[in-house]
């Protein structure tokens, strides 16, 4: 199952020879366009098939992720799907609280990390101990903020607000929050001895 | 000639700012005080890239977000807006050959938004006011972590920005519609439905084309102009809220916390009014700047020009309908708006711009050769920004991208620094380029190296310094965050190296506009003109 | 200047709607497009007044 390791270093890839790409597509132009040459008239028919490639990438993208990314078509049927266990998180006062500190999560088991801000507009993101980031989702006031989730691999995780919420928040962390285990691989990026 | 001499004269007799007609200095005014804005933002950024490497020992962590609140602010109001008001003020009474409508107004407008960028700066400097720019609901009213006369500051200044940018909106439309005293009655009516695209949609159901009254570049003005006009609006209700919070809480003390208002709601509709900026303005706006520059570059008509029309409604409407894309990590938010106007719509950005690249660039195609000049260079380094732009943001408006990169510097550094300062700033400098001789009356450029250094300082740093924090974004770097244990040195090194490169280039520029109209010239642009705009108007016509 | 009054409207009207939705996607569409509707009405006044 892809984790977000998986997309986003797919993410960096397929975006650096994208820009690269466009980079020496625009010197190449630059440099033509000052040259002698005969130019033909632009024909309409490249036009619209740039069009079409255009509308079809835009919307494709989205297709593609649905079909690849495991968390689209679980966050869109949260409602249905039933989960195994549902964490309590409240903040208030740029204060974090785990209603159950660490929260051991079960592999491949769906789970629902509840979040309720009592003040402000913060962010709830799980982070591994290299930093990259697992999940998040904005915690928002006076509304339900459910965010459902699958673990694939073993790993210790901490999380911290992702959402500013005056200079109080900018340090809103708690260390080894989140440990999954049970899973046959580990998450090599967010092991921690001693846990 | 002496150092001296040239500063306050200027390369080869400088500006004659008293040659100058009313709408020259009116642009003038706008882009001079736009560009020190700039500069004022660059120097920010600058500050605030060193303490993502080291936190600076003299800047408190308020004081940081304080900075990082004004920074936008300085940069879209103070600066950006200054810039393309001040350019079409004087494009939309240039290309509709007719007196604007009233340069008082137009006159009020550089000054509101000038001061009230101002006050709202003071704001975070004297009372370090940090809710940032998105002001979620119910921080911006947060007397606990800011003080009250701090908030009621900024928003006076808020206020101060949206009167000068309502005044620009009225005087625009009125100088496309109203009959100057003593000329033949215009057809405000039509000439109206022309440049907002009503009459290029009934075309589509009729047997029979009407003529579009208004040139093309019009057309981008007044669609752009409506968004400008719909986002201050909404901007003017959240100043309005917050005030009556800041004054009934913070001064009187009355208890108003609490859930008055909806948190995710307000979010709904604050977004829906900055993405008419974001979305609508910058892309109309610049897509029609690109249609005007590539015509002037050129000496050709442009390709495609009804379907440069079409695309330009298309990206208004589109404007209106995509804010979702900033909530989806907002769980609150139903699934439907997610998907159709987070997700569906926004990919139509990819497609309206991809629209205004392809024509843009076979507009100067079939001119060829043409010599590089530096508008032509600073045009193709825009198109460039928005090229490497717009796909980031298509891809970050994905559900399942941004559960992983809401929030992380890959939106602020892929998208927004490399859309706002290689593909929006570049423009704008191509436009300033275009229009610096008609504006000045033909003064010489006091450095051509100078430019050169400018625009290959620019361009490789802004994409570098955007692509170094997109890279830190990835690796789970967020904004509007400081991290204290050097965890993303090596990309904050590099993302600060390029943004000095940035820095480096507006200094290089900035010198050398100075050195060609001269300090006298400058500060001439801000004494009246001796001359009657109607005047001018009516002798350029006997010509 | 009725532009400016049906703006001075809208500010009003804006500020009422986030007071009175809550949470129904349905009402605040309908701000949005009340608002976009009465800006665009504001725009087509400009061209029925007088140019003094």
């Amino acid at each position: 199952m892809a984790d977000s390791v998986d997309v986003l270093s797919t993410l960096k890839l397929v975006y650096t020879i994208y820009a690269l790409a466009v980079i020496s597509l625009i010197a190449w132009y630059a440099y033509r366009i000052t040259q002698q040459g005969e130019v033909k008239p632009a024909k309409k028919a490249i036009f619209w098939t740039y069009v079409t490639v255009l509308i079809t990438m835009g919307t494709g993208l989205h297709f593609l992720t649905f079909n690849l990314v495991p968390w689209v078509p679980m966050d869109l049927d949260r409602a249905n799907i039933k989960s195994e266990k549902t964490f309590k998180i409240t903040y208030k006062d740029h204060v974090i609280t785990l209603d159950e500190k660490p929260m051991r999560v079960p592999c491949n088991k769906y789970v629902i990390f509840d979040a309720y801000s009592e003040d402000l507009t913060y962010g709830f993101g799980i982070f591994r101990q290299d930093h990259s980031l697992v999940t998040q989702m904005q915690v928002v006031p006076g509304n339900g903020n459910d965010l459902m989730w699958k673990f694939g691999k073993n790993g210790t995780y901490y999380i911290r607000s992702t959402e500013y919420s005056g200079p109080k928040g900018a340090q809103m962390i708690v260390q080894d929050a989140v440990i999954v285990s049970g899973c046959q691989e580990d998450d090599t990026k967010s092991m921690k001895k001693g846990i | 000639m002496s150092f001296l001499n040239k500063l306050l004269d200027g390369h080869e007799g400088g500006l004659k700012h008293e040659g100058m007609t009313p709408m020259q200095k009116i642009a003038m005014r706008f882009v001079v005080i736009g560009l020190l804005y700039y500069g004022l933002a660059a120097l920010e950024g600058m500050i605030m890239r060193m303490y993502e490497i080291k936190p600076l020992p003299f800047i408190d962590e308020s004081h940081f977000f304080s900075i990082m609140t004004v920074h936008p602010m300085v940069g879209i109001f103070g600066s950006s807006y200054m810039i393309v008001f001040g350019a079409f003020l004087f494009l939309t009474p240039f290309l509709m050959k007719k007196p604007i409508y009233s340069i008082k107004m137009a006159n009020q407008s550089w000054m509101f938004i000038g001061g009230g960028t101002l006050i709202m700066w003071l704001a975070g400097f004297l009372f370090s006011y940090a809710p940032l720019y998105t002001l979620y609901w119910p921080l911006p009213a947060d007397t606990e972590q800011f003080t009250a006369i701090g908030g009621i500051v900024y928003i006076v200044g808020v206020v101060g920005i949206m009167i000068g940018t309502f005044l620009y909106t009225y005087n625009v439309f009125k100088t496309i519609v109203y009959t100057p005293p003593g000329w033949e009655k215009q057809p405000a009516g039509e000439l109206l439905k022309s440049a907002l695209g009503i009459t290029g949609l009934m075309n589509f159901f009729r047997k029979k084309d009407t003529e579009h009254l208004v040139p093309l570049p019009i057309a981008a003005i007044a669609r752009g102009t409506i968004d400008v006009g719909l986002n201050a609006i909404v901007i003017s209700t959240a100043g309005v809220l917050i005030l009556i919070y800041l004054v009934a809480n913070g001064l009187f003390s009355a208890d108003m916390q609490g859930t008055w208002v909806d948190a995710l709601l307000y979010k709904n509709i604050f977004w829906w009014g900055l993405d008419l900026v974001a979305d609508g303005l910058v892309l109309v706006f610049v897509a029609g700047t690109w249609y005007l520059l590539a015509m002037m570059i050129s000496g050709k008509d442009l390709y495609m020009q009804n379907v440069a029309r079409a695309a330009l409604f298309l990206e208004m409407v589109v404007s209106w309908t995509v804010w979702s894309h900033h909530l989806m990590s907002d769980q609150g938010q139903s699934n439907t708006l997610k998907v159709l106007s987070g997700e569906v719509v926004t990919a139509f950005e990819l497609v309206t711009q991809g629209i205004a690249v392809f024509i843009v660039l076979t507009t100067l195609y079939k001119a060829k050769p043409i010599k590089m000049t530096n508008e032509l260079k600073f045009l193709l380094g825009g198109i460039l920004g928005f090229m490497l732009a717009v796909p980031a943001g298509i891809i970050q408006a994905d559900l399942g991208m941004n559960r992983v990169l809401h929030n992380t510097q890959w939106i602020i550094g892929n998208h927004v620094h490399v859309a706002i300062l290689v593909g929006l700033t570049m423009t704008l400098y191509s436009a300033i380029y275009v229009l610096f001789p008609i504006l000045t009356n033909g003064v010489k450029l006091y450095s051509q190296k100078l430019a050169n250094a400018h625009f290959w300082l620019h361009l490789v740093g802004g994409i570098g310094m955007g692509a170094f924090m997109g890279m830190a974004g990835i690796d789970g770097m967020l904004r509007r965050t400081i991290y204290y244990n050097g965890e993303y040195n090596t990309y904050m090194i590099l993302a600060g190296l390029c943004g000095a490169m940035m820095l480096l280039a507006f200094v290089l520029f900035l010198y050398n506009i100075i050195m060609s109209i001269g300090l006298k010239g400058l500060l001439g642009i801000y004494q009246p003109s001796p001359m009657d705009t109607h005047e001018c108007i009516a002798e350029a016509k006997d010509k | 200047m009725k532009y400016f009054m049906i703006i001075l409207v809208l500010i009003v009207v804006a500020l009422a709607a986030l007071f009175i939705i809550k949470d129904n996607d349905l009402l605040l569409v309908g701000a949005i497009i009340t608002i976009i509707a009465g800006f665009w009405i504001a725009v087509f006044q400009i061209p029925k007044e007088s140019d003094s």
